[in-house]
Order: C-alpha cells, then structure tokens, then sequence
C-alpha cells in the first residue's frame, strides 16, 4: 500500500510537471497579445539619413526610428535611468554616445544600420561637477568647468580613449551660472553679467588653443533692458541663439568677431541643413487655437520665408523641436510635445506624418475596466427595472421594452458596433486606464492595443510610494449600472504646490466630470467599499494633517453608518512608522480618523507592503490532509504584509517581514531573515505570502513563502472578525532559490478564486515567467511524513522553464509593474505587463477547462458524423437489397 | 557538533573578515573598477539570426552591469568592481548558461559554473568567458498533428471498426465452399448437442400431454425410490414445475421477435420486409449453429 501511495505521488507529481510545461502554441502568437515598444522621453536626436533617424532618451535608450512610420529600427538599452544619463549624441558614420553619471562615463560607438557595439571605452570623473562634451573630428573633448575658478580641458581620440595625458586649465573667473553656459559646434560659450552689462565668452576647443575671446552682448544685439539667455542649437555649426524678451537672435560664433544675422525668431528654432542652405525652422502655436500649427521657415543667408498651416491634433502644446532636415524643398522636422509625445512633420506639405505617445514608456497606474453591454442587451435590461408590482403596468413596460429592443435591433445596431466598445460574452474585451508619470491618462483596448482616448494634464507629478513613482486610480462605478455612466477617480500631486489634483472622469468616453484643485497634501486614500443609491463609491482623502475629507459628499452618510467598521492605515516609510485609524468617533458634523494603533518598526526602512486584492475571492475555505481532515485557511481580509531592511554591523543587511492585522495593529506572524537584502518584492494573496530578497551570504536571489492556517476548526465560518482573535494562525513557512533576477511579481487573480493561483514574475531578462503556487506552497513536516494527493516534494531551486514564458521572445525591457484582472471566464486572468514596453495577454493557470479547446476539430467531427449518416442510409439500402436477395434463394 | 558548529562560526567570521577587507581595499583605491572580457559565440551557421549581435545583451547581477556584443562576438564590460558576479546572456530566440564571475580584490579574475545549491563547488571555467548556445529556447508548445496511425489507432476506433471487420469479413469468409464445409461440420457438431430450436418448441407445443403423462409416471416412480430421484437432477421432477416451463410461451415469442430484432440490427433489413415465417426460419437454423 506504501509504495502504491509512494507511486500514485510520483505519478502525480509528474503529472504537475507536465502542467506545467503547458504553454503557447506557436500559432497562438498574437492571437491575444500586443507588444508595443517605447523608448522614453526624447534628448537629442540627429538624421541618420533620408530613411531614419537616431535619437536618445532620458530612460538612457538610444534607438533609430524609421521615418516612414515611425517604429524602431533598433534600439539599446544602457544602463539604468537612475544615475545614468546620455549626455551627447554624435551622428556621424557611427553613431557615438556618452552616458552614465554616477558611477563614470561610457562612451561608446553603435553601427549605425543595425545598432551593434563597434567600440566602448569609460573614464571617471568627479560626480559632482557637470561635464560637457564635444566632438571635435576624432577627438572626445571633456570640459569640466568651476564655478568662478577655472576650466579642466582633457581631449581624448574618440575611438580608443587615449588621452596624452594632459589636462589643460583655463582660468576662467566669469563662469558664474552652469545655465547660462552651452556647447556650439566646437565652442564652449557662457554669459556673464546682468542685462546690460552681459558679456559673452567662448573657447574653440578644437584648435587647443586657450584663448577666450570676450564680447560684450550690447555689442552683438545691442542695447536693450531684458535679460539674456543663450540656447544652443545643437548643430555642427558653431551657432547659438541668443534670446532677450522672447526674441532670439541667430549668432554664428568665429574667432575675433561673431557673425549676427538679424531676423528675430521664436525661441524654439531648429537649423535644418539642406545642402549649401541653411534653413531655419520655427513651430508655432498659439493659445487659443492649439489645434493649429504654424510652420515658418527662414532661409538663413537669403531671408526668404515661408509659412505653412498645418492642423495638429494633439491639444497639448509642442516643447521643442528636436531636429530637422532638409532635401531641397523637403524639409522632416521631428518634435516634441509637453506630453512627451514625438511627431514627424513632412513639409513643404504641413503633415503629421506619425505621432509616438512616449508617455506610456513610464506608466504608473492602471486599472482593468469593464465595458458597457450593448444597446441590444441594455434594452433587455431595463425591462426589470421597473419595480411596480401592478399586472398591467409591467404589461405596458414589457411591450414598450420589446418593441423598444426591435427597433434598436433593427436601427441601433450599427451605432454601437461603430465604436466596437461593447462587452464580449467571455469578458475578454476590457479597456486599461492608463495613468502615466508625465501626467497623461489613456484608455487603451485590451484587443486591438489601441489608444480610446488620452487626456494631458500640465505641471503634474506622481507621488512617490515606496521608491516608486505612483498615481492613485479607483474605479467608483463601473458600467454595470446600465443608464447611469461609469466613473473614475485619479490624484495626481501639482508640480508647484505638491497638493492633490482629483480628476474625475467616464472612462468609456474619455469625458471629463470634475477637475479639482485640492487645498491640502495627500497622505492616504481610500475608495470606500459602501456604493450609494447611485451605486457610486465614496473616496476618503487623508490629508496630510490628517483631516478627512470626502468625495462625494453625499457619501457622508453612508460612511456615518458603517463608521464603526472602516479603519485605516498609514505607513510612513522614512520614520518606520505605521499607524492605524479609526473613523468610529466620527460625529455627522465632524468625520475624523482617530488613531487606534502605530507599529514602530524601529532603525529600519520600508521596503515594500502588500495587501490583498479587494476583488479577489477565496473560494476553497480549507486544504484536505492526507487523513481526509481539512486545515482551514486563516483568509483575513485585513492583514497588510510589510517588508523591512535594517542595517545590521554582524549581518550587513536583515530583512523582516511582519504579516500585522491593518485593523487591530496585532503582528499576526513575523520572521527575519540575516543578510538579506534588497530588491524585495511582496505577493499577498489569500492565506498566503511570497516575496523574494537577494541573499548576501549565497549571492542569490531566494523566494519564501508563507502560509496560515487557522487550524483544524473554523471559528467563523461566515464572518472574519479581526477583534475576535483566540489564537494566532498556524504559519508554516519555506524558501526557495529562484534562478533569476525578479523586477516584479503579482499572483493571477480569476472571477471566482477556484481556478490555481500562478505567480507572474518579471525577470530582468526581459521574460515574465508564471510559477504555480503549488511549487511555492509551504507544507511543513506534515507534508513529508504523509505525503497528501498532488504532493510536490521540496526542490531548493525552482525549475524555470522557457515553455512557463508568457510573453515568449517578446523580450520586455525594465518591467516596472504587473496588472492583473480578472475575466469573467473563470479560467481566465488578464496581464498588463509595463515598463519601458506595453505587453498585454491572458493566462489561464488551470488551462481553459471552460472553453472548447483551441484545436478542436470542428470540421473532422462534422465530417464524421455526416459520413456516419451517408454510410448507414448506404448500408442500409445495400444490406436490404442483399437480405431480400438471400430470402428469395 | 559542537566541534562542526564552532568550525562553521570560525569559517562565518573569516568570511566576514575578508568582506571587510575587500570593502577597505576599496576604499582606498578608486579606480578599483575592473573589465570582465569574453566571447559570445553565435548558434551554428544554418541557424545563426542575421544580426545577433545587436540583439544580444550581457547582463550581470540582473543588468546592475551591461555588455554589448560586438560584430566578431567578443565584449568587455568595464567598470565591475571587485565582487561576485552572475554573467548572463540574453537573446530573445537561443538560451545561453549562466556562469559566475568573480573578481577578487586584487582584479584576479576567476569564471566557474554556476550552481545555486552548492554555493562553495568551484567547477573552474576558462577565462576570458566564453559563452556557446545552449539551443534555442523553447517558448512553444508543439500542436499534435493530425496523424492517420492516431485516428487507427484510437480505442473508439478500433472498437468500431473491428465489429466491423468482422461482419464485413466472415460472410464474406463463409462463401469460400471450403471454409462452408468447415463451418457446416461444426455446425453439425453443435446440432448434435443441441436440438434445433423449432424442433424444441414445437415439440412443446404438439407434445404437452405426452410428457406431462410421462412426467407424472416418473414422479410416481420417484415417490417409490427416492434415491434415484434424488440422482435424476437434471430431470423433471414434478409436474407443477413442467407447467411453469411451458406456461410462458408469450416470452418464447418474446425471445425469437428478439432475435429478429437482432437481425434487423445486423444486417439492416427493414425496407422490403419478405414473408415473417421466412425470417423465422432462415433465422432458427442461424440459432442452431
């Protein structure tokens, strides 16, 4: 019997396995996922030629982008954003950049057709000066200028970083402000001075000759109150512009006496080189009609210009001109707007010719969100709507309703197939709200990948949550409640004022409901779980003094009558402090949040809470032993899951994580972990928790878990209380070594919580991964010594498979985040993966157990059965034609 | 144990010892950044992608560092401090294994396998790296194709298409005279075990009289031995039991339109129905064998 159970394990175990190694169909590629690529927001650019043209972000990305359509070519990833900038960009035959920050500076050289390394060299600065750099025919020229004392010169050959080992020191007591000083072709120009006294220097860094020439600006545009500031070109010729009161004046900088031209330009000028010409281009647009853009074009030795209207749907207003180029009298003029989108204008024919919505390369809020039925089944709706229990009025309302849905059958139809945003049977279609760090929200669709509608708001920030960057976005009804729209709630942080900007809007449409400007900080929000008559969600706003404010107010009441029940929790990161309230104390006139507990974590830094998803379902109260005895699950709705890092003079690092009850401040469960140290990611979800930490001692990445069991009794089966606590869960608890570089990690969620639970983990690979919970899930002694059904024993190191990739070779680029929603097919789980790239899918953690298979053979099985009809009336005639010939015999 | 415990918190705080001393030297020395250099070897000629090298990338410790690929396949990451490193290659279409590197604070380097369990083996791996494709990953699923050996050989098939065989086969069998004589000699075996069936009914049916009188002799004679009755088992013992044997003779019915049904199933006649004691017949003599 032992060995029998000892076999039906391994069997089963092997059957998991294979589970597992269920994955995609190759032919399933792009059938229900979309990829789109971004690379941030764009620096420098520069044509390479008529067909592409080369840029470089401040994601510290550089890529070649086709001018036909406006889609990568190739593209680089460099280091990491954060401390690692691109600060030149060099187009020549190769393209060169220099990059980095912090840690030194990469210069490196990129072919320019296919984007390869060709060479890379580095060097070390002092971090705290601003360099700048020049190219100057094969020479790398790093200039370090101090403020008020001197520049450092060092010229390096480009290719290799040879340098001959000297660096040259200017005297240089005018440099007084780093803002009023740019590179232009191969000088180094600065301003000294107020408006009238100003003074212009420049170096030619090319001849090595220290020789600063000084000019005073009066002499140069002459004599006029206003301040001057100097903005460079970004052009292989030295020639800057010169800007007092809005006016700019086009200088070409030469030894002894600079060239002025005298037209006057808008600020936002860009030189297009077309052949012996030099034509300079200008992006108007005014305030009033921001639709509307106006081209004007000087040609820089002759003064002919040019103006060209052209319409321009963006409303957001363009930022800058990022480069231009001319053939003859076709100019490409690539530019960009406020909301970090990039577009390419073709002239002399004043058209768009694509527009990249570069927002969505930082996104930092999303939100799942169901669409509206069809007019067809709303109409069937509302037929139970009425509530009069009268016979004939119902009779009355049934047929107008029926002949209601006639008529929208017959005419209404192609209204909403028009804009397709109808709910599908299965759930599968949904629209992703968007949030992005520039401040632009979109509603992308879940089929197509396709932006809905976008909407920009200026000077906007996200807030910081936990060394991320964060928008807060609730959905406060949905479009289930047919006639009344759904709406949606984001905050945003003011850039000048640091309050909170509460933007309500339908989601459907794009329509925008309420923009307000709030009077104070946000410290917590929260979408209460009450809906009103008008099935609308209240928001609770926590400001920073912790006053409670209330969206809308009609939703006073309702909290009034829950308020004895809804408590709240703060966690402040930078002291280690975490604090509960209470709204119990509330008054009709006076809604206030009182606190009822703090947790002080002591010397140690926040690195990560997590809470469960408040749509999430547990639908198996207990698991079954092998005794045929059910462990029931401690399912507390109210336990926030809390990482920190302390340092440690023994351990170096030790990581705890505390499971404390968000009600009653009680620490459920708390472990530690020596030398441990960051990244460190949290899963919370149903009774359980996995979170991932780097181990010092063994340089690797290790996963643990965690489980709580109430026991073998239940003590409410029907209600969770956090009060009523008789003894704490029993934790069980395993770690796991993970063969990869984890960025982030959410577990799959589904309407109904029966289907398995995966963990998708995106890996600094570029593959999101899932790992059933069933490898993770912790069993303790219990589990060894007898084995229950679907045992899987303990492995120290977690098989990754290729095959468990879901977003196979569509490598994704600096995961951010993971998105999660459920479909309304059970099996069902769609994924919205972000970071610089956008990747959309659906999983199904237990297969599609409630859906016809993909490959079902409809054709063989009604070939079957046809012929098996055909061939029996066949047989049947010949059978008797043979039985009467027998019987006459 | 307390020996093992004491050697492990010895080795533990050398452990420490060094870091520190890691950590000291660099402090003091600033340019304390060292290249790691190799080469990445590109899959086999027929299935080499035709620009590799600008989708490869080097990652090490998940990206904290990064190298690029250059046309011939070698590269050098530069700026690594001393330290232990997990190399990696990406490319989105082939796997390559990871290996750790490691720099010790002098700038020696040193490459091994990497193995997560047993963090101390050292399986030395020469260096500068270099690195060979695994395969090509494999992200897919391979679909089961439509194969005809699979349909055969599917259990609902078989179970059709051998019942089948069999009835499309042995008619067919049984026009060879041979194999007729065959079957009819075997068919005379039977019927020596086993009277015909219409002789049997209507043997009941004609003789009932004769044998309940022949019964009821029998049973007079049982009544004088008991012994031999009790022998005679298989025999009729009383004539209440005979009467039940022939009182259901609606089911004796029952069973031939039985067997005509199973006929009909059989062979498929139901269009031209010829004269039903025909059938009856043709069908007894079938039962017979």
């Amino acid at each position: 019997m032992a060995t029998f159970k000892s076999i039906s394990s391994i069997f089963l175990v092997f059957l998991t396995f294979l589970n597992v190694a269920i994955s995609l169909y190759e032919d399933q590629i792009g059938k229900f996922d979309w990829k789109q690529s971004y690379i941030g927001n764009i620096k420098f650019g520069s044509f390479d030629s008529v067909k592409r043209v080369v840029v470089a972000t401040d994601e510290n990305v550089i890529a070649s982008l086709h001018l036909k359509n406006g889609q990568i070519a190739w593209r680089q990833i460099l280091e990491s954003p954060h401390g690692n900038q691109i600060e030149l960009l060099h187009v020549d035959k190769e393209v060169i950049t220099v990059s980095g920050g912090e840690s030194g500076w990469y210069v490196r050289g990129w072919e320019l057709n296919l984007g390869t390394i060709l060479w890379e060299w580095t060097l070390y600065s002092d971090k705290s000066l601003k360099g700048y750099w020049v190219i100057s025919k094969d020479q790398l020229i790093h200039l370090v200028p101090a403020v008020g004392s001197h520049l450092e010169i060092t010229t390096y050959e480009v290719r290799t970083g040879r340098n001959n080992g000297k660096t040259l020191r200017i005297s240089a007591p005018w440099i007084t402000d780093l803002s009023k000083c740019v590179t232009a072709g191969i000088y180094w120009t600065c301003i000294s001075g107020e408006s009238s006294s100003a003074e212009l220097h420049y170096i030619d860094l090319s001849s090595q000759l220290d020789k600063v020439y000084n000019l005073s600006v009066e002499k140069l545009i002459g004599n006029a109150p206003g301040k001057v500031t100097l903005r460079s070109l970004q052009y292989a010729e030295p020639d800057i512009l010169l800007i007092r009161n809005g006016v700019g004046r086009y200088v070409r900088l030469q030894p002894e006496l600079p060239k002025v031209f005298t037209y006057g330009l808008s600020p936002n000028v860009a030189v297009a080189p077309n052949g012996d010409q030099t034509l300079l281009i200008q992006l108007e647009s005014s305030s009033e009609n921001p639709e509307n853009i106006q081209i004007h074009s000087v040609e820089l030795e002759e003064g002919k210009e040019n103006r060209i209207e052209t319409d321009y749907v963006n409303k957001t207003g363009i930022s800058h001109i990022i480069t231009a180029l001319c053939r003859g009298s076709a100019c490409r003029v690539l530019f960009s707007a406020q909301d970090h989108s990039i577009s390419l204008l073709q002239l002399p024919a004043g058209k768009v010719a694509w527009t990249r919505e570069e927002a969505l390369s930082h996104i930092v809020a999303t939100e799942f969100l169901e669409l509206p039925v069809s007019e067809l089944d709303a109409s069937i709706e509302h037929e139970f709507d009425s509530v009069s229990g009268d016979v004939f009025g119902t009779l009355y309302h049934r047929l107008t309703s029926q002949a209601r849905q006639l008529s929208v059958l017959l005419t209404g139809q192609q209204s909403t197939s028009n804009t397709g945003l109808v709910r599908d049977e299965f759930g599968l279609h949904k629209l992703i709200i968007v949030a992005t760090n520039v401040g632009k929200l979109f509603a992308i669709d879940t089929i197509t990948g396709n932006v809905v509608w976008s909407r920009f708001f200026n000077n906007v920030e996200s807030f910081s949550l936990l060394n991320k960057h964060g928008m807060l976005l609730f959905v406060q009804r949905t479009a289930r409640y047919s006639p009344l729209i759904p709406q949606c709630v984001l905050l945003m942080k003011d850039k000048i004022t640091g309050n909170g900007i509460m933007y309500t809007f339908d989601p459907i449409t794009g329509e925008s409901l309420q923009l307000e400007r709030l009077s104070y900080q946000i410290n917590q929000v929260m979408l209460l779980p009450y809906e009103d008559d008008e099935h609308l969600k209240g928001l609770l706003i926590l400001s920073g003094d912790s006053q409670v404010h209330l969206y809308p107010s009609s939703s006073k009441s309702i909290l009034l009558k829950h308020a004895s029940t809804t408590f709240l929790y703060t966690a402040n990161p930078k002291q280690g402090t975490l604090h509960g309230l209470s709204l119990a104390y509330s008054t009709p006139e006076n809604i206030k949040a009182v606190p009822t507990w703090s947790l002080n974590l002591g010397q140690a830094e926040l690195v990560a809470v997590g809470i469960r998803p408040i749509n999430e379902r547990v639908h198996s109260q207990g698991r079954v032993l092998a005794d045929r005895s059910v462990l029931y699950k401690y399912v507390n709705p109210n336990l926030l899951a809390i990482a920190t890092i302390k340092d440690d003079s023994i351990h170096k690092h030790v990581l705890n994580i505390y499971l404390v009850d968000g009600v009653t401040g009680l620490i459920v469960y708390s472990t530690v972990h020596k030398r441990a140290d960051k990244p460190v990611h949290l899963v919370h979800s149903e009774n359980w928790l996995v979170y991932s930490y780097y181990n010092e001692r063994f340089r690797r990445i290790e996963l643990g878990a965690i489980e709580l069991y109430e026991g073998s009794v239940q003590s409410n089966s029907t209600a969770f209380s956090s009060h009523a606590v008789s003894q704490l869960p029993h934790a069980e608890a395993q770690a796991y070594i993970f063969p990869g570089t984890p960025l982030a990690m959410q577990a799959t969620i589904t309407e109904r919580g029966i289907t398995n639970k995966h963990i998708l983990v995106g890996l600094s690979n570029g593959a999101v991964t899932e790992i059933p919970w069933a490898f993770l899930e912790p069993r303790g002694n219990q589990g060894i010594l007898n084995p229950e059904e679907g045992y899987i024993p303990y492995i120290p190191e977690l098989p990754l498979p290729s095959e468990a990739t879901i977003n196979y070779n569509q490598s994704l680029a600096r995961i951010r985040g993971l998105q999660v929603a459920p479909a309304r097919l059970e099996s069902t789980c769609l994924v919205l993966v972000h970071g610089l790239d956008v990747y959309y899918t659906r999983v199904t953690p237990s297969k599609t157990f409630d859906l016809l298979k993909e490959d079902f053979d409809h054709w063989l099985i009604a070939i079957v059965l046809i012929g098996l009809t055909v061939a029996s009336y066949v047989t049947k005639r010949l059978a008797s034609r043979k039985a009467l010939k027998q019987a006459w015999k | 144990m307390k020996w093992l415990i004491l050697v492990n918190f010895f080795l533990v705080f050398a452990e420490i010892l060094c870091l520190e001393v890691t950590n000291g030297e660099e402090e003091s020395e600033t340019q304390g950044r060292y290249t790691i250099e190799g080469k990445v070897y590109a899959p086999d000629p027929p299935f080499t992608p035709a620009n590799w090298q600008s989708d490869t990338r080097l990652h090490i410790n998940g990206g904290k560092y990064l190298g690029f690929v250059k046309e011939d396949g070698s590269f050098i990451i530069h700026n690594v401090p001393s330290g232990s490193y997990i190399l990696e290659v990406l490319h989105p279409e082939f796997t390559y294994e990871p290996i750790r590197v490691e720099i010790n604070s002098r700038g020696k380097m040193r490459a091994r396998k990497l193995n997560h369990i047993q963090t101390n083996l050292v399986a030395p791996v020469p260096y500068p790296v270099k690195m060979k494709p695994l395969g090509k990953t494999k992200y897919f699923q391979i679909r089961e194709q439509w194969r005809l050996t699979d349909f055969l050989f599917n259990p609902m098939v078989l179970m059709m298409v051998l019942p089948l065989v069999l009835i499309m086969i042995l008619p067919k069998m049984l026009n060879d005279p041979e194999t007729k004589k065959e079957m009819e000699q075997i068919g005379s075996l039977t019927k020596f075990e086993m009277p015909e069936m219409s002789d049997l009914v209507t043997n009941f049916l004609a003789g009932t009289s004769q044998s309940q009188l022949q019964t009821k002799k029998s049973a007079k004679k049982s009544s004088d031995d008991s012994d031999f009755s009790a022998l005679d088992s298989d025999k009729i013992s009383s004539t209440e039991e005979i009467e039940q044997m022939h009182l259901p003779q609606p089911e004796e019915r029952n069973i031939k339109k039985g067997t005509f049904i199973l006929v009909i199933s059989r062979g498929g006649a139901c269009g031209e129905q010829p004269p039903d004691a025909f059938v009856l017949s043709r069908m007894l003599k079938f039962d017979g064998f």
